[in-house]
This record gives structure tokens, sequence and C-alpha cells, in this order.
């Protein structure tokens, strides 16, 4: 049997660190751990209004958590409450037992990761008609911005697939680090003097250093990679202890949780290291002055050897600058470290002009052809076509389409559970809207990164393949929609090799300039 | 009767395959030209298409014929220069597939159309065989390849209309593929057969004429790519589909997609020895199509050809038709062949003959090109091995993503969800691709003797770390979801 935890202190601290526990904690020590969300009210108001709401997501993402906190104020047995659907080796059992609440009008929250539950949806829906219910569900979590809203009958049965959650948002990580930093880091010590754990709890409640590290940590949020609740936790109880909970009042810079925040092992630590060793976190006078304060603390008796002695102290500094940037005062801010391209897909992300960003996408596209162009105003097609396994030598394009037969989406929540989950979007989608299915290129932070770094104007041959081909696929298939003449056009052909382009009218059977 | 090696070498492999592969210069294109040629019907002589796409230091404009200068209405002062450049730019286009030649014959210019398909003489045969397997399929695969073949609505098209609209357009010479010797490859469940429902279930996810035209070249090139997949493992195949030894294997040769990226792991050399694998069974399938060519031409019979009437007829030279103009390659050539008969270890005279022409023709100094050879180099022509090049010899499975899209497309039905299991166990079964997905996949290769082995930094990095980047590959075509509790669920786009 697991442990059950009892304490609520420094000790629980450590072992939060170091993974998984929901399921073995106190219901004091539930009630403690609990971070309050919009998700809370949802669930409430929902089991107040008699539904039952799937909670479906991976592990770690607070299902259960929230089944056993609703259980107080919602007692099981008039609720229907299913912890972990897993445990079923047979589905069809559970089913039957989940149709039975159902049919009664039993309002409950059920817990489905969503491998389960999609194969629940896919194998027996025939059987179980309010699966179709749920399935529909789950194909409309998320909708574009200009769309239709589909309806969908949330009348009985909500579901709210938590992968769609951003964990990684002001809120919840301030409400994060207050409760771990004040309330347990500061329990359970018997020692005089200071160890490691009131040092770092210290250093998190100061209010600079709590906003520093919402701001790094809501920074790696705008990433593609899903964040647990756990993870979030895992994070911020590593950081404050190390996974140790004997008190070490002799303890290094190691166990500084400026440190400790590029060193665990886990979702939050991988961002964190990418986003440090990132190109996009390089600033020339914040490294270079943390690079000359590092030469100066170290001693090295061969010029040739400094970056290999240097390095370990100036990551240190610059991982201290991160959090303490008022402390070093240096002269600047470590926000400023931010401004980057990654901004710009972040306010492309989030632009409130949809007519700008579709420009500026129309544009980056244009330019990734033809770079001296900024054209804004039209998407020309180019194709390439060949059967060997090569790039292209020469790539052809007739076509161009207005923009007004683009549109730029982005995708958001269904209204229906907008008030339950914070969403940040990985991508936005450029849609052209002249079919009757839609032909979408998805504008992740990477292809933005790629087409935007493209002003530096690398060659065409040099560029990654991969790029070229979600491009071109696009612009094959949006071409298949469109009808031109067979007889005549304007031809433009681009020679990648020397980046020439030759562009000539075709208008019957005679060649113009 | 002087034996002719390169004539044993390419009869050896239409008794196995039913076609001449040994074509040291089959290009992916040129299966296209032959495969499109056959499904419309006609060709084209574009002779003009061929003088403009000819390169201006060859040709300069200047000598071009005045009618093709005349539909150029460019400054009169100036056209020349304007001409040179105009064409080493654009004859690129055609020259995309790399087989764009100074003459028409032999050259297969890229075509999106049917006004860029010639009749071409490479890859003619190979070319019926695939275009035999798209006709026994029960479907609309060649309707669909007409619409989008005599549409020309197509950027490329259009460039080129004034120089090909008005060439002579001639029958093609179609003619039925007349099958190998040995057997029928499409009877018994053999590997033709999963190619010709591959090809039946590609078709489903082809696109249909819209609003008067059919402008999606990318189906053009699903096809070719598939066609150029199924003739690989047609041809790596057919040695264990023939064989009459007793020792045929159950499952598929094995084709270990390497998605690791890397050349040193157990995964990597796991997909080399795959690669081997090939070669290997592609050179026994040459073996027993000379076995039966030597038949055929009477070599059983030991009157004729006991072992010391064939050291004689290599002593006096009269045992091979060689083609040497100087004495002293000559003698080499025949003391070569002799050390190979004498040194073969079989006991029966005629098995030693079949080893030593079938070693003979592997050598490169007779001048064949084998199967073998052709095969291999085709495979990194149309990315299905890495890395590309003449000069590279260990090649690995490691197909481009443009080339696992149609053969994903070709084990799934349109709409259709399954797990990716169920997807590997597929492409395992029906193609014997191997990626770490299905819990057979070690027997599959142990079958072949063909071992992963150990890490020392990584628990099975086939079922993990390769399984894991195939799951990436599959999921960024667009094609997977991937959920919690390890289930990734594949989905292809309904029509």
């Amino acid at each position: 049997m697991a442990t059950e935890y009892t304490q609520v202190d420094k000790t629980f601290l450590a072992e939060l660190s170091r993974g998984g526990f929901a399921e073995s904690l106190t219901p004091n020590q539930r009630r403690q751990i609990h971070i309050d969300t919009k998700l809370d009210e949802f669930l409430k108001a929902a089991l107040e209004d008699g539904k039952q709401v799937i909670l479906t997501g991976n592990p770690g993402d607070g299902k259960t958590q929230h089944i056993l906190m609703s259980k107080d104020e919602y007692p099981e047995g008039d609720y229907y409450y299913l912890p972990d659907a897993s445990e079923y080796a047979d589905y069809g059992e559970l089913l039957k037992e989940w149709d039975e609440k159902y049919q009664n009008g039993t309002a409950g929250i059920l817990a489905i990761n969503d491998g389960p539950l999609y194969e629940m949806v896919t194998t027996y829906s025939d059987e179980y008609e309010f699966l179709n219910v749920v399935q529909e569900q789950l194909e409309n979590q998320i909708i574009y911005d200009n769309d239709e809203v589909p309806e969908i009958d949330c009348s009985e049965i909500v579901v709210v697939d938590l992968n769609n959650r951003n964990v990684l948002t002001p809120s919840i990580v301030t409400k994060a680090i207050r409760k771990l930093a004040s309330e347990f880091a500061t329990q359970g010590h018997n020692h005089t003097g200071h160890c490691h754990i009131e040092y770092n709890a210290k250093k998190l409640q100061d209010e600079r250093i709590q906003e520093n590290i919402v701001d790094f940590l809501t920074e790696l949020g705008n990433n593609d990679r899903h964040v647990t609740v756990r993870d979030l936790l895992n994070f911020l109880g590593y950081i404050l202890t190390a996974g140790i909970d004997e008190c070490q009042t002799d303890f290094g810079d190691e166990l500084k949780y400026y440190n400790l925040a590029f060193d665990g092992v886990g979702t939050v630590f991988d961002l964190a290291r990418e986003r440090f060793h990132s190109p996009q976190l390089v600033h020339p006078f914040v490294d270079s002055r943390l690079w000359a304060e590092a030469e100066k603390e170290i001693k090295f008796s061969d010029r040739e050897d400094a970056n290999e002695v240097v390095d370990p102290l100036f990551n240190e500094k610059k991982r201290r600058f991160l959090f303490e940037d008022n402390l070093m005062d240096i002269g600047y801010e470590s926000r400023s470290l931010y401004q980057d391209v990654e901004y710009k897909f972040i306010n492309h992300r989030n632009g409130r002009s949809n007519e700008g960003s579709k420009e500026q996408v129309l544009k980056m596209l244009n330019g990734y052809f033809l770079p001296s162009q900024s054209v804004r105003s039209k998407l020309q097609l180019w194709l390439s076509h060949r059967y060997r396994s090569r790039s292209s030598l020469a790539l052809v394009s007739r076509t161009s389409v207005p923009k007004r037969d683009f549109e730029i989406l982005r995708p958001k929540l269904h209204p229906q559970i907008e008030d339950a989950i914070g969403y940040t979007p990985a991508h936005t989608a450029l849609e052209y809207s002249n079919s009757d299915k839609p032909v979408m290129l998805q504008i992740t932070r990477a292809l933005y990164r790629s087409l935007y770094t493209l002003d530096a104007n690398i060659p065409y041959t040099l560029r990654s393949r991969d790029t070229e081909q979600q491009i071109l696929e696009f612009m094959e298939e949006v071409e298949y929609h469109e009808t031109y003449s067979e007889e005549s056009g304007t031809i433009s052909v681009k020679d990648t090799e020397n980046g020439r382009v030759e562009t000539i009218d075709v208008s019957n059977e005679v060649y113009r300039r | 009767m002087k034996l002719k090696l390169n004539d044993i070498n390419g009869e050896a492999s239409e008794w196995a395959y039913g076609f001449k592969a040994t074509s040291r210069s089959l290009k992916p294109v040129h299966l296209a030209q032959v495969i499109f040629g056959h499904t419309v019907g006609h060709v084209h002589s574009p002779e003009n298409l061929f003088k403009f796409a000819e390169k201006p230091s060859k040709t300069p404009s200047e000598d071009l014929p005045e009618e093709i200068r005349e539909q150029f209405e460019f400054d009169r002062r100036e056209i020349d220069e304007q001409l040179d450049r105009f064409r080493q730019t654009v004859r690129k286009v055609l020259g995309n597939d790399n087989a764009l030649y100074a003459t028409q014959r032999g050259s297969a210019p890229t075509c999106t159309s049917d006004w860029f398909l010639i009749d071409s003489t490479a890859g003619v045969n190979a070319g019926r065989f695939l275009y035999h397997l798209i006709k026994e399929s029960d479907s609309d695969l060649e309707e669909k390849l007409t619409a989008q073949l005599t549409d020309h609505h197509d950027s490329i098209s259009v460039l080129f209309r004034p120089l090909v609209k008005d060439a002579e357009q001639e029958s093609a010479t179609v003619k039925e593929w007349q099958g190998p010797d040995v057997d029928d490859p499409l009877s018994d469940d053999k590997i033709a057969t999963n190619f010709v429902e591959g090809f039946e279930t590609l078709s489903t996810h082809l696109k249909e004429r819209t609003s008067g035209a059919v402008n999606y070249p990318r189906d053009l090139r699903r096809v070719v790519k598939f066609s150029g997949f199924a003739l690989y493992t047609y041809m790596a195949n057919r040695h264990n589909e023939i064989r009459e030894d007793g020792n045929e294997r159950e499952n598929l040769v094995p084709q270990l997609f390497n998605y690791t990226h890397e050349k040193d792991n157990p995964v990597a050399h796991a997909s080399l020895e795959c690669y081997d694998t090939v070669s290997t069974e592609v050179q026994a399938t040459s073996r027993l199509g000379v076995e039966a060519e030597l038949d055929k031409r009477g070599l059983r019979d030991t009157t004729e050809y006991s072992e010391d009437k064939i050291l004689q007829k290599i002593e006096d030279h009269e045992l091979l038709d060689l083609n040497r103009n100087s004495d002293s390659k000559l003698e080499n050539d025949y003391d070569t062949f002799r050390y190979l008969f004498e040194g073969d270890p079989a006991d029966d005279v005629f098995d030693r003959m079949v080893n030593t022409v079938t070693d003979a023709i592997h050598q490169s100094r007779y001048k064949t090109y084998t199967p073998v050879d052709t095969i291999q180099t085709y495979g990194w022509r149309m990315g299905l091995l890495k890395p590309r090049g003449n000069r590279a010899n260990e090649r690995r499975f490691s197909p481009d993503p443009e080339l696992l899209e149609p053969i994903l497309l070709s084990v799934m039905k349109p709409g259709e969800q399954i797990s990716l299991q169920d997807l590997c166990n597929r492409l395992r079964r029906k193609y014997g691709i191997i990626v770490g997905g299905t819990e057979n996949d070690r027997d599959h290769l142990d079958q072949w003797d063909i071992a992963v082995g150990a890490s020392t930094i990584e628990s099975d990095p086939l079922s993990n770390r390769n399984y894991e980047a195939f799951k990436q590959a599959v999921i960024e075509l667009g094609f997977a979801r991937e959920y919690a509790d390890g289930v990734t669920i594949v989905t292809t786009e309904q029509q």
C-alpha cells in the first residue's frame, strides 16, 4: 500500500518533488495542496445543475484531485464519482455502471484518461447513446474563432479535456508558489540557523523574485508541450527542497532554487533548460556584463582555458539574474531577455487585427519564395514537381489568390467550456475559404520562426525541406480549388540554385515579357 | 554457342521478375512516363520543346528554328541574350528529375500532364509491370490518373503550352505485361497481390475532378512513389517466392525503417543488415534465373559441358562472347572466369557453372549491370534508402515523408481509424516494413537472421526510440493523434 501522508511540511514537499501522489493524500493534505482555479467553480455549478462532468486528459492533469475535493461538499452516494477508469479491465462493466447512473440522472465527475475515453466512444457508441454526445463534445473542445459555433449538447454531460488547459498561467503559478513556499516549506524545522529549504522558501516569498518566476514559467507555457498540475508542483517542490527533506544548514549554491530550476527531472525542467540554452535567451549587453563579472571572480592561468572555466560561473550568474535581477543590479531587467522573435509569434497569435496578421503571414509566405518582395494583398502559389527524392531545381508559379480568400483563424475553447479552464493556443491557421472543405496551413511557432528568420535571407537550397514541404502542400491544395485559364497566364520560374526568377506572359500560344 | 553474360543477366531477370531490371539509369520519372503513357494510351513528340530545352551552351538561341523564335515576342535587339537566359532557367523545370538529356530518345522530362509523355525507352518493362498491377486493382485509379493527366491547368503545362500543345500525338506502345516464366506472381497471396490491393486503397485517397479541373499533380507523385516502393519490395521478395529448396521463409524480407537518424546504433545496424539481405536475395534470384537460362541453353548436357570440356572452351576462348578489342583484356576476362569456376565448391558441374556465371555477372569487369545494382540505386533515387548518391556503400532504410505518405495511404481506407500498433502490423504483414511497433518485429527479423543488438545506453531502442520517432513522423504527416495511456490513433482524411 502506498504511504499515506499525514504531515503537511517540508517532508511532504520533498516527496512532492519526487512525483505522483494524489491518491495517497489525506483529505487535509488534499485541501492544502489544492490550487483553486476556475475549474472548481465550473465543477460546482455543473454538479448543482445535475450534470455529469467527464474530466479527461493525461495522468497528472488533476482529475482525481478534483474528484477528491468535490466529495466533501457533494458526497458520494448522492453523486457519482469515477476516480480512475483504468482500474476497470473491461470497459463494458464500467459503461454499464455509468449508464445506470446516467439514466438515473445522477450528477457526478468521471476521471477518464483520453486514451481509454477514445476507446470507449469508438467501440461502444452503438450500445450507449450518451457516448455519441461525449464524442461530439470531444471533437469540438477547440473551435476556430470565426467559425459558426457548433451546437453541442451539454445539458446532461459536459466533457472537459484537460489536455487543453494551460497550467503555466500567472494566476495558477502565483497561487502554487505562495502555497508551497509559505505553508509547507516553513514547517517541520528543528534546527538552529537556516537550512536550504528555508533559504529557498524565503527567496520565493520575495515579491520581485516571485514575479520573475511567474514570468519565466508563463513564458515556458507558451511552448507547445503540455504541462500538468503535477509537473508544476514537482517543479516547485524541487526548487524548494532539491528532493532532500533533511535540512542542510551548510549548503552551497547547487541547492539554491535558481540552480535547482534547471537541474531536476520533468517536463518543466526540460522546458526550462531548453529555454535557457536557446539562442533567443541571448542578450548582448546582459550576457557580456555577466560574463565580465564571472571573469573577474574566477582565476584562470591560461587565457585559452577561459571559456571552459568561466562558462559554468557565467551560467550560474545568468540563472540567478533571471530571478534576482534587481538584487544583482546590472542595469537591465530579466524581462528584457524575452524580447525576441518568440514574441512576434505571440503577438501574431494574440493579435487583435485579423487583417494585419493575415497580411503579415501572406507577406512572409510570399517572401519565402521571393525575398525581395513584400506583397501582402495576395498569396502567390508555387509548385515544385519532381518524382525523385531531391530538393527542386526550379519552382513554378502562375497563380495568385487574393487575400480576401484567406482568413487567419485562432483556436479557442468552445463557449460551453470556456469557463472551465485557461487555454493558450499553440498555433493559428491560415485558412483558404474558397472550398467546401477547409484547407489550412497551421502556423505553429516553429513555422512562424522559420518564416520570420528568412529576413536574414537564408539561401533557398539551405532551407529546411520540411518547411518547404508544408508550404508547398498547402499551396497545391489551394491551387486544386482555384480555376484559371489553361490557355494563358503570367508565369514565374524560380531557379533555386541561383535565386534568379524569370517571369513571362503566355497568351495565344506566344510568349511575351 | 558462346555465352553472352549480359544477355544471360537480362534474361535471368526476365525469367524471375517478368522484366529486365538491368538498367543503370532507371529513375522514378522513367517509371512515371511508362505508367502514365500506358494509362492514357498516347504519347507526344514535342520536338520543339526538346530543342528549346537544350542547354543554350550547346544550342545557342540564335540557332533555334525560326518557328520557335517566332513564339517569343521579345525585344528583337536582345532576343538571343534574353532567350538564352530564359531557357537556362526554364529548362530546369523539365530537368527537375535529372533525366533531361540532349536528345529526346532516352530523355524523360518531368510530367504533370500528357503533353510531357514521350515514347520513352527507359524502364519500359518494369513500368509495364507496375501498370499491370494498377490495372489488376479493382479501382478507378486509371480514370483518376487520366483525368489528372489530360488536365492542363497546372502551371507547368501552361508554361510550356505554346511549345507542346500542337506536338504530334501518337499511340503509346502499350503492351500487356507478360509476366515471368517461373510462375504467376499474382497468384497465391504473393507480394504483388498486396500491391494490387495497395493501389486499390491508394486510389480511394486521390482527388476527384472539381469545378472542371483536377489540378493536383501531387496525386501523380503519390502514385509514382508508391510504384517505386512496390517495385523495390517485389524484387526483394522474389527469391523467397520462387525458391523451391525447402528453405522458404514465412515472412516477407524485412525492411527496418531507421528513424533514429543515426548510423551507429543497434537499429541502424539492423537496418543496414536488412539492406544487405535485400541485396543477397536479389542476387539469389539472379542465380535461379541464370540456372534456368543455362538449362535452356543446354548446359546440363554433360557430353558437351563436362568439367574438362568447359575448361577446354575457356582455354580456347570459346565459352564466352566477350565484347573486347584488346587481347590482354580478353585473356584477363577468361582467367577470372576460370578462377571462379575452379574455385567454386559445388559438386555438380552444372551447379558450378551456374554459380560461376552468377558470380561473373556480379563482377564489374564484365560490364554487366545487375538487378542488385538497379534496385539499390533506384532505392535511394526514390527516397527509400539513405544516404543518397553514387558513392555511398552503406545505406539504410529511411524513407522521405513524401514516400511514407502514399505507403500509409495504401493500407488505410479514407476515414478509417486504427491504432498505431495496428498500422505497424499491417505494414509488416503486407510489405515487411518494421519500425518497432509490433511484438512480432524481432521474430520477423530473427527469421532472416537479423538481430537488433543491445545498446549500452538504452533498453530496446527499436521499440522505444525508433517506434517513438516513427510515431512522430506519422503525427507530422497529420495522420495520427497521441492519447494518454500509450494510445496513438491513426486516421486518414475522409474524401
